[in-house]
């Protein structure tokens, strides 16, 4: 862990500024050779609602050049923020509001977010003496000011890449970072966790956590909620709204108006104007009474308060949270002045701050984007344009959805559910063209699961597109809802297997081991975009049961695809080979089957030929695959981008209980009888979690590369001058 | 005009409306000049607690005159009376046919009819404006600047507008803290059985005894 200093450093005396970048070192030395408190750097233009900043400047409305940071160049942890004043430290916001602009230019990863809670992080740290006061933030990837405030300034250009800085909170990255998120709605849970802890032990801390409007849709928030007050534990909870309540934020056509009958709730919190004028009468009329009417006039208050409250106050007031605000998240003064009343005050129980703020606010191009440049690749700050390589076939997401609206325009009950992530899992397409047969339920998978069990039960055909890592959550609803009753409920699980830059908390490793395991689910899982069409289809035409099928994040291979994208079903439990060969066979499961041809082509530089097979569906498994594949190799190797429990572990299932595994196969070549017991190995992810990182880095360290897996080949065959060979090559 | 300060509550009493249907369908409620009445009742309840200095700012806008003054109708007054008397106001005081003397003045008095007339006429700006006036925040009719653009102008309006409305918020996150803070002086108390109550008054039982 670095190491923080204790004292205030003195401004403008640093020798070696937190963070250094070439471009602008000379402005920065010339700036740090004055004393801060005597000249007044230019400060970064205000960003304001008008728009009048803007037409200035003809085409670019950002800075081109990193502007200087001088205050921010001071700040390397929470304590060095403690002298300056309220001023300085709205000049620190904008400071913090382009580093974090800049530094995402470079690094692309999410912008929006980050952006809405600039002056609430100051506000925050500046109030707050992290890390032994306790800040939690449920929207883990709105973290970044929060981690160039604390000490992770300068590795911030390594964001979200191989052993570099998680895009999410992570404890184990730093000790400021109190709770790992990544699925949200969490915070207020593990807040009240770390409250009930704090009351136990007798410390005296306080407990802040940041929920988004979004996270409240989910069931979570409220279960805490409902525990916080039952429990009374001092905490707060600061609910930033911003009126986004699914991602990203915007159909194809516009920004999304927030789901659900609670953002309306807060909405009218927001526009609500409470009989303030009956409330002062109530107050005149106690100030007369006069005398000891102490408990009179908070009776007579009381009462004002309950009717004179908005209407969604209440809400949170019948959980056991006391709520204030609507707060102006914007606006420092404002933010400081409700935190220091808050922290001073002795006993508060639960306390709900309700904080607004705008997603993206101080980037005039996210302000405007309909996404609010929620996630973004590396663009350019000055133009606000996104650097996205072109690529020469879509993603899996987009041919899930186009194959799903080719079904859809021929059967009329095919619906489509989504856990607020329209842009995530390619159904803002599907709601475009069916915009009455696309559901988005909010962050509530549970919900989904049994919504769509509940439309199964009227004969609609429901698809249920949620992330392979997110239908976790829902996991109960799956098992007891929908394959307890064999409700036929389509689960498209979108971002299967490892996931990049976004880590574990979003990576889908264990989905196999999950639906495989259920009795009545068919599982099954392409290797490339065709075979996704076709499984759409396949899922599509099974009414019996439930189904399900994995792809993973990326873009397509390029193979031909069917016309218009309509598949054809396939049949169910039958795999397919794709190479004939010899000794090994390769079984892929999904996208693993790549792997399998790309170490088979490896392998065959080597002068052997392996049998490559792609076993299509893990339940039911392709038996006659198997057995033939047994009885005609040597070594079995399954391949599978999942972890232990899944694919691999149903063959070897399959095989011990089909006697396949006791040495008693038998072959007669050249009347010589030859009985062996074929050798299966499995490949699967290893048993611990993988860190974010660029995909390639990922799948060399989880040892699931096409050199990973020739290699495997050659050592089980017992040569191992060829594997060290394939390994030798990086990347090969 | 009744809904001055000064005005004693006999005649506003008089002027407090039912429920109006306006020919824009609206239900005409909380007349503005009853603000002026509960509101210095109110200021006297606030000034004792220590009121900011926010307030001098607002007395001072009460006494400048609304877009309802300026076009010189009743503040329930239909789309119509609106439109008639911009159209009068705009024919006195446009430019064109002004005396030359009086071109500067007069232009002046026409962009704020003009102001007014914009306001007033689309529904939902009114209706905003109008709840502006209710809670007190009354606004001036004429902003400082004079905006270039349509465009800007209507940037401008609305983020006006956003202000008042935080203004707004301001004032009631304020009553909320005072709230809580007044609440927590007896939340610890013996009849308190939360888990959380009985934490905290172990813990104070505890420290007490240190000391």
């Amino acid at each position: 862990m670095a190491l923080s200093t204790t004292f205030s450093v003195p401004r403008g005396f640093l020798a070696v500024p937190a963070h250094q970048d070439s471009h602008f070192a000379s402005a920065a030395e010339q700036l740090h050779g004055h004393k801060l408190l005597q000249a007044r750097p230019p400060r970064p233009r205000r960003r304001s609602a008008c728009v009048s900043a803007s037409l200035s400047e003809r085409e670019a409305e950002y800075y081109s050049q990193r502007p200087p940071t001088p205050l921010l160049d001071t700040i390397n942890y929470p304590v060095h923020m403690k002298n300056l004043s309220v001023k300085e430290l709205r000049q620190l916001a904008d400071e913090l509001r382009s580093d974090v602009i800049f530094h995402v230019s470079k690094t692309g990863g999410h912008l929006g977010s980050s952006l809405g809670v600039v002056e609430l992080t100051v506000a925050l740290h500046y109030v707050f003496n992290a890390p032994q006061d306790r800040i939690l933030w449920d929207v883990g990837h709105q973290s970044y000011p929060h981690k160039i405030l604390t000490g992770r300034r300068d590795k911030m250009p390594t964001m979200r890449q191989t052993n570099g800085l998680a895009g999410f909170t992570k404890r184990a990255e730093s000790e400021y970072d109190c709770f790992g998120t990544g699925h949200s709605s969490t915070t207020i849970s593990a807040a009240l966790g770390m409250a009930v802890g704090r009351d136990l032990k007798g410390g005296k801390n306080n407990v802040v956590a940041v929920i988004g409007d979004g996270a409240m849709t989910a069931g979570q928030a409220y279960e805490a909620m409902n525990n916080a007050g039952y429990l009374d534990s001092d905490m707060i909870v600061i609910l930033n709204d911003n009126k986004q309540v699914s991602l990203p934020t915007a159909t194809l056509d516009g920004p999304v108006p927030p789901v659900g009958a609670l953002s309306s709730a807060l909405s009218k919190l927001q526009s609500s104007r409470p009989l303030r004028e009956l409330r002062e009468v109530a107050k005149g009329v106690t100030k007369q009474i006069g005398g000891s009417v102490h408990e009179l006039a908070a009776k007579v208050d009381e009462y004002a308060r309950g009717m004179i409250s908005g209407p969604g106050s209440s809400l949170f007031e019948e959980l056991g949270l006391y709520y204030i605000g609507p707060v102006d998240g914007h606006n420092i003064d404002d933010l400081i002045t409700i935190l220091n009343d808050v922290k001073s005050t002795k006993t508060t129980g639960p306390v709900l701050i309700h904080v607004v703020t705008e997603k993206g606010r101080g980037y005039p191009y996210a302000e405007r984007a309909a996404d609010k440049y929620h996630g973004v690749a590396k663009f350019d700050p000055a133009t606000g344009k996104q650097f996205k390589s072109p690529a020469k076939t879509l993603s899996y997401t987009n041919y899930f959805a186009e194959s799903l609206i080719a079904e859809a325009e021929q059967d009329s009950k095919i619906v489509a559910i989504h856990a607020a992530m329209g842009g995530g899992t390619g159904l803002n397409y599907f709601l475009r063209r069916f915009p009455s047969r696309c559901f988005d339920v909010g962050i509530a998978e549970q919900h989904a699961v049994t919504f769509a069990a509940g439309l199964a039960c009227e004969g609609l055909k429901p698809f249920c597109a949620i992330y392979s890592s997110f239908l976790q959550r829902g996991y109960d609803q799956v098992v007891h809802d929908v394959d307890l009753q064999k409700l036929p409920v389509r689960f498209a699980m979108d971002r299967a297997g490892l996931v990049g830059a976004d880590g574990p908390t979003h990576c889908g490793a264990f989905d196999v081991a999950y639906m495989a395991c259920l009795p009545n689910m068919v599982v099954m899982a392409p290797s490339d975009e065709a075979e996704l069409c076709h499984m759409v289809a396949t899922a599509a035409a099974i009414d019996d049961r439930p189904s399900c099928f994995r792809y993973p994040r990326g873009n397509g291979i390029g193979v031909p695809l069917p016309p218009n994208y309509k598949g054809t079903p396939l049949e169910v439990g039958k795999g397919r080979i794709l190479l004939e060969g010899d000794r090994v066979a390769l079984l892929g499961y999904g996208s693993a089957v790549q792997y399998c041809l790309a170490a088979a082509s490896l392998v065959e530089r080597h002068g052997l030929r392996v049998t490559v097979a792609d076993a299509r569906f893990c339940k039911p498994l392709d038996h006659a695959l198997i057995r033939s594949l047994a009885k005609s190799h040597e070594v079995l190797i399954t391949v599978e981008e999942g972890s232990i429990g899944g694919f691999g572990s149903h063959v070897a299932q399959f095989m011990a209980l089909d006697g396949l595994l006791d040495g008693k196969l038998k072959a007669t070549v050249m009347n010589l009888s030859f009985v062996w017991v074929v050798q299966w190995r499995p490949l699967v992810l290893p048993d611990r979690y993988i860190d974010h990182g660029s995909p390639a880095d990922q799948l060399a360290e989880a040892g699931l590369t096409p050199s990973h897996i020739a290699a495997t080949v050659f050592n089980i065959l017992g040569q191992n001058r060829e594997a060290l060979a394939i390994m030798a090559v990086p990347n090969a | 005009m009744p809904h001055l300060a000064a005005t004693p509550p006999a005649s506003s009493a008089a002027a407090v409306p039912t429920a109006q249907a306006t020919a824009a369908g609206r239900v005409a409620f909380r007349r503005p000049w009853n603000t002026p009445r509960l509101r210095v009742r109110a200021r006297g309840v606030r000034r004792e607690d220590g009121g900011g200095g926010v307030r001098t700012e607002e007395q001072e806008q009460m006494a400048s005159r609304t877009f309802y003054d300026l076009l010189g109708i009743l503040a329930e007054g239909s789309p119509d009376e609106i439109r008639v008397a911009y159209r009068r106001l705009a024919l006195k005081y446009h430019p064109d046919v002004s005396p030359p003397g009086a071109a500067a003045e007069n232009t002046r008095r026409f962009i704020e009819v003009q102001e007014a007339y914009e306001t007033l006429s689309d529904p939902s700006r009114r209706a905003s404006y109008d709840r502006a006036l209710a809670r007190g925040v009354c606004r001036l009719a004429f902003s400082g600047r004079r905006s270039q653009s349509h465009r800007a102008y209507h940037h401008h309006h609305h983020h006006h507008q956003e202000q008042e409305e935080k203004s707004g918020w301001r004032r009631s996150w304020e009553d909320q803290i005072a709230e809580l803070k007044r609440r927590s002086t007896t939340k610890d108390s013996e009849e308190n059985l939360s888990w959380g109550a009985r934490m905290r008054r172990r813990a104070e039982a505890s420290s007490a005894e240190e000391l």
